[in-house]
């Protein structure tokens, strides 16, 4: 299953990828002299986006006991400056090849900025380059962690360890996202991301962060994502 | 547009490291053994080897050391749930009891290896019948591997 999830991302991001390029070669293909410099002005409108692939890819690796809803809101600032919000929700129920659980859900915001980087700004197709600082919330709980000794016969299951956790990080994200049709666009990202929030060594931590991923210091995650522009 | 290609390119070649480095890992790759490292001394306090050792730990069935020959230190287990452990000592015509009293603090590595027990070294003794005396050297008994933690002087 999670091949096929694979091969159909691929396959969305070579279209993308061609679509893209498509439109890069389109507008670069214009004579020089043709090219007029415009002020463009501040507002160029706003989009909301869902994203589909996390929450799918989310799904597939925890095999469906985990999930991942997030939706985005940006605004354009002269083609070139996209203000983000994304908001989302994240649960996951998780059991370690030793029998412990994890059992952890939760809210999560992220605020930041998108670039555009592509030159020519007059392209609906941007080439986004952005940071973002994400804070989550959650609820979670650590049990069935066993302590054993085969030297001295020790076999002892500790309390389940209840937690509110709070957490924050900076990512730095890279992506596509085009126009598809009438307003609807689509696109990708990869986040790469960085863990602000530390526990003390020897204390529970929880195994995983809603917005943030499987808690390692740092991650990759993505985002494929459908949305519409106003 | 070759650079904005290769951007593509780069983003693209991030995505793919990403969905493959993005799975979780469900096994343990922390060393995970905490022993008590023990030296043999005697009275001039030089490291001495020692013969037809046996060593089991009291209210455990299972032999540590079976009659080993000349060994100069040992790595010994201590309890991780009571906070007294005592290991018995002998080589056939001696033998003496080291008891060791610890702290053990639970310590929560990750879900995947779950909680090592540390142990603080508090007191070490024996009855006095073949070891003359015990120094603790360090007393934090944890994963990370200490040179020595206590050695034991034998008469």
């Amino acid at each position: 299953m999670q091949q096929n999830i694979y091969r159909c991302f691929l396959i969305s991001v070579c279209f993308l990828l061609g679509l893209g390029c498509a439109y890069g070669e389109e507008t670069s293909a214009k004579p020089a002299e043709e090219e007029e410099v415009v002020e463009i002005p501040l507002y160029q409108g706003m989009g909301v986006k869902l994203d589909l692939g996390n929450s799918i890819y989310e799904a597939a690796i925890s095999a469906g006991k985990g999930m991942s809803v997030e939706a985005m809101v940006y605004a354009n600032l002269k083609r070139k400056y996209l203000p983000t919000v994304e908001v989302g929700y994240g649960a996951l129920k998780r059991t370690a090849n030793n029998d412990a659980t994890f059992e952890g859900k939760g809210a999560f915001m992220r605020l930041g900025c998108d670039f555009n980087i592509m030159k020519n700004k007059n392209i609906e197709n941007m080439f986004l380059l952005g940071v973002r600082w994400g804070a989550a919330v959650q609820q979670c709980t650590i049990g069935n962690i066993i302590i054993s000794d085969p030297y001295w016969d020790i076999t002892q299951t500790l309390p389940a360890r209840q937690m509110a956790r709070f957490d924050c990080w900076g990512e730095v994200v890279g992506g596509v996202q085009v126009d598809v049709y009438k307003g609807f666009i689509m696109g990708w990202n990869v986040r790469i991301k960085a863990l602000f929030t530390t526990v003390q060594e020897g204390k529970y931590s929880p195994a995983y962060i809603p917005g943030f991923g499987h808690n390692n210091n740092t991650t990759f995650s993505f985002n494929y994502y459908i949305g519409y522009k106003f | 547009m070759t650079t904005v290609r290769t951007l593509i390119l780069w983003i693209c070649l991030t995505g793919l490291t990403a969905l493959v480095s993005c799975q979780p890992d469900n096994q343990c790759r922390k060393e995970n053994i905490v022993e008590m490292q023990v030296s043999f001394r005697n009275k001039a306090m030089s490291k001495v080897s020692l013969d037809s050792v046996s060593i089991h730990g009291v209210g455990s069935d299972s032999v540590l050391y079976d009659n080993k020959k000349s060994v100069n230190q040992v790595a010994l287990p201590l309890h991780k749930t009571k906070e007294v452990t005592q290991f018995v000592f002998s080589n056939g015509t001696k033998a003496d009891t080291l008891t060791l009293e610890h702290v053990n603090t639970e310590n929560f590595i990750s879900l995947e290896c779950g909680c090592f027990v540390y142990h603080t070294l508090q007191n070490a003794y024996s009855c006095g019948t073949w070891i003359d005396s015990v120094a603790i050297i360090t007393t934090e008994i944890t994963t990370i591997n200490a040179a020595e933690h206590i050695q034991v002087f034998f008469n």
